[in-house]
């Protein structure tokens, strides 16, 4: 077990270098020069000589990249051009707004998506279920961006009854956009319980608790769920990283103050260091949560376990 | 395939029935070539040109004039969500093609060699699964700077990944099997093994994998768009409008809710007929979902 997790953990060491060269070259990947973009067409050469100075723009791109990255590993990454606060103040203070929307939109994911699954799994094929499923893939294919303004025009231009946007602490500021963040992944849970469920629900054990006389009920909750949940976990967990993604559409048209929002902000504004601290942020969240959905994975499926004794 | 055997002919029939009993690919199917039809036949569908203002109309309600009303600058919202459709499908064709080509390739060289290349090619495939792919696309085109030509290269890169581990473990598999040794054995080129024996065996898992990715690459391109990385204005691209007729919500809300109509329908339709296929060419998923 330790061999794996350990395996794993060392697997992302090149992952989190080739990400970081990505982070790294994207101001140079952007036609133009780098100082030049962030300060503006009218910027005086004085201003652009010291902006080069100071992130070593004047300096050979190796060498460029190991300072920065060097800094990097240190939770260094400069400055930002617009507030001139550190990136990683910007990203801290950013941080708790994001986590709250997307555990609130978890939890409505799985408050749910798993009753609607197991319901649906019990009942295959009857109006419930078909009501459902196609409900799950409409939920998939719906662009969240549009489902979010039509949310505020239903419940906050037109019946008035919760704000359409900010964060000012009350719970009625985070129910629509973790409802908007949260639909994909009910609908993917839900689409993944039933499926799972209605596998376990085929098995033989299922049938002799059914003959020794338990209720269905029983039997569907106490036995079939605890076996039909093992890859819903997993499915959680990579809910995770499309959260983190639907995050920037959905905090965009809240204006939900996190890190989703913040990263469209430093595009728009060219804030390059900004951009570059978000996306390893983001890379590295991601590869500890994988990393964690993993190992939960391996330790679930004694498969996997005894793989790598 | 200069011919296609009779046993081809009968599986693909096959297939073909077992979509067609199913409901929501047909339904999928249906809806997709109505969008598909709309798009390519815009100019002769609607008397109205996508980007002629006329502020004098602006804002209208659903008229016999103008279908599905009218947006901020008087423009006919049917003509622009038409012609939006041709750059949507036009952006989920390409980038899916991109992601086919450069993904499906890689897998394959990978997978029939093995090896350092193999190792190679994952390791970067890993790389690009490090962000979530909208974000990746997000980020691509932050460095590309926005346009929709940028918005179709960044999405065709965050979808390498996904063809690349399944064309990989496809050829994995048809790999080992006796009529490939056989091919080797009588000196076919590897070139051709890879083209005539070991493609069409993984063909059915891609052609599912490439119809949810252009609902996915269509959804992605949409997003971006919206967030002004993508087309700009005055372009009838679907996200773009939803973007620029937002402010006037409180107004009129017709030029925000048909174009997100339309990219839901055609997301929904193509996730639809994914489903339906998969269910039809896959022969172990019995239960549909």
């Amino acid at each position: 077990m330790w061999k794996y997790v350990l395996r794993r953990v060392i697997m992302l060491i090149p992952v989190l270098i080739g990400i970081s060269i990505f982070a790294f070259l994207m101001m140079h990947l952007t036609p133009g020069d780098p100082a030049q973009l962030m300060l503006g067409e009218q910027a005086p050469e004085e201003t652009l000589a010291a902006l080069r100075t100071r992130m070593g723009l004047d300096q050979p791109l190796p060498v460029q990249y190991v300072v920065w990255l060097g800094r990097a590993v240190r939770f260094d990454f400069g400055r930002s051009l617009r507030s001139n606060k550190p990136v990683v103040q910007e990203l801290l203070e950013r941080l708790p707004a994001t986590g709250q929307l997307a555990l609130a939109a978890v939890a409505i994911s799985l408050v749910i998506g798993i009753p609607v699954g197991v319901i649906s799994a019990t009942k295959p094929n009857s109006i419930f279920d078909n009501v459902a499923m196609v409900g799950a893939l409409a939920g998939v294919g719906m662009p969240a961006f549009w489902q979010g303004i039509m949310l505020i025009l239903i419940f906050s231009v037109t019946l008035g009854w919760l704000p359409s946007s900010g964060r000012m602490g009350g719970l009625e500021y985070i129910i629509l956009p973790a409802l908007t963040l949260g639909t994909a992944s009910t609908a993917s849970i839900a689409r993944m319980t039933r499926s799972t469920m209605l596998e376990v629900l085929s098995q033989d054990y299922i049938r002799t608790a059914r003959s020794k006389g338990l209720s269905k009920l029983r039997v569907v909750v106490k036995h079939a769920l605890r076996n039909a949940l093992i890859p819903v976990v997993t499915i959680v967990g990579l809910q995770f990283g499309y959260l983190m993604a639907g995050a920037v559409l959905t905090e965009t048209i809240f204006a939900w103050p996190g890190i989703g929002r913040l990263i469209v902000e430093a595009i728009n504004a060219k804030d390059f260091p900004v951009v570059q601290g978000t996306i390893m942020m983001f890379a590295v969240v991601y590869a500890f949560i994988n990393l964690v959905v993993d190992i939960t994975y391996a330790f679930l499926d004694p498969r996997l376990r005894t793989q790598y004794k | 395939m200069a011919t296609t055997s009779t046993l081809q002919l009968r599986q693909r029939a096959k297939v073909f029935k077992s979509m067609f009993r199913n409901k929501k690919a047909v339904v999928g199917a249906v809806i997709l070539i109505m969008f598909a039809l709309g798009a390519i036949f815009a100019p002769f569908l609607t008397p109205y040109e996508p980007q002629r203002q006329n502020i004098r109309n602006r804002l209208q309600g659903p008229s016999s004039e103008h279908w599905l009303g009218t947006d901020q600058f008087g423009r006919d919202i049917m003509t622009r969500i038409l012609y939006g459709g041709r750059l949507s499908l036009r952006v989920g064709f390409t980038s899916v093609g991109i992601a086919l080509a450069i993904g499906g390739t890689m897998g394959m060289i990978a997978g029939y060699y093995g090896g350092f290349i193999d190792n190679l090619f994952m390791r970067f495939v890993d790389v690009l699964l490090a962000l979530p792919g909208f974000l990746l696309a997000l980020a691509i085109v932050a460095s590309l700077g926005p346009g929709l030509e940028n918005v179709i290269i960044a999405i065709g890169i965050a979808n390498i990944p996904a063809f690349a581990r399944m064309m990989r473990s496809s050829v994995l598999t048809v790999k080992e099997l006796d009529y490939v040794s056989a091919s080797i054995a009588v000196g076919c080129s590897d070139f051709r093994i890879l083209v005539r024996h070991v493609l069409p065996n993984a063909i059915n898992p891609i052609i599912v994998l490439a119809t949810l990715g252009l609902a996915g690459a269509i959804l992605a391109a949409a997003g971006l768009s919206f967030l002004g990385m993508g087309a700009q204005p005055p372009t009838p691209e679907w996200g773009s409008m939803i973007a620029t007729a937002r402010p006037f919500i409180r107004v009129a809300h017709y030029p925000v809710t048909f174009p997100g109509l339309a990219i839901f329908f055609t997301v929904l339709s193509l996730n639809m007929v994914g489903d339906g296929l998969r269910d039809a060419l896959d022969p172990r998923s019995t239960h549909t979902m």
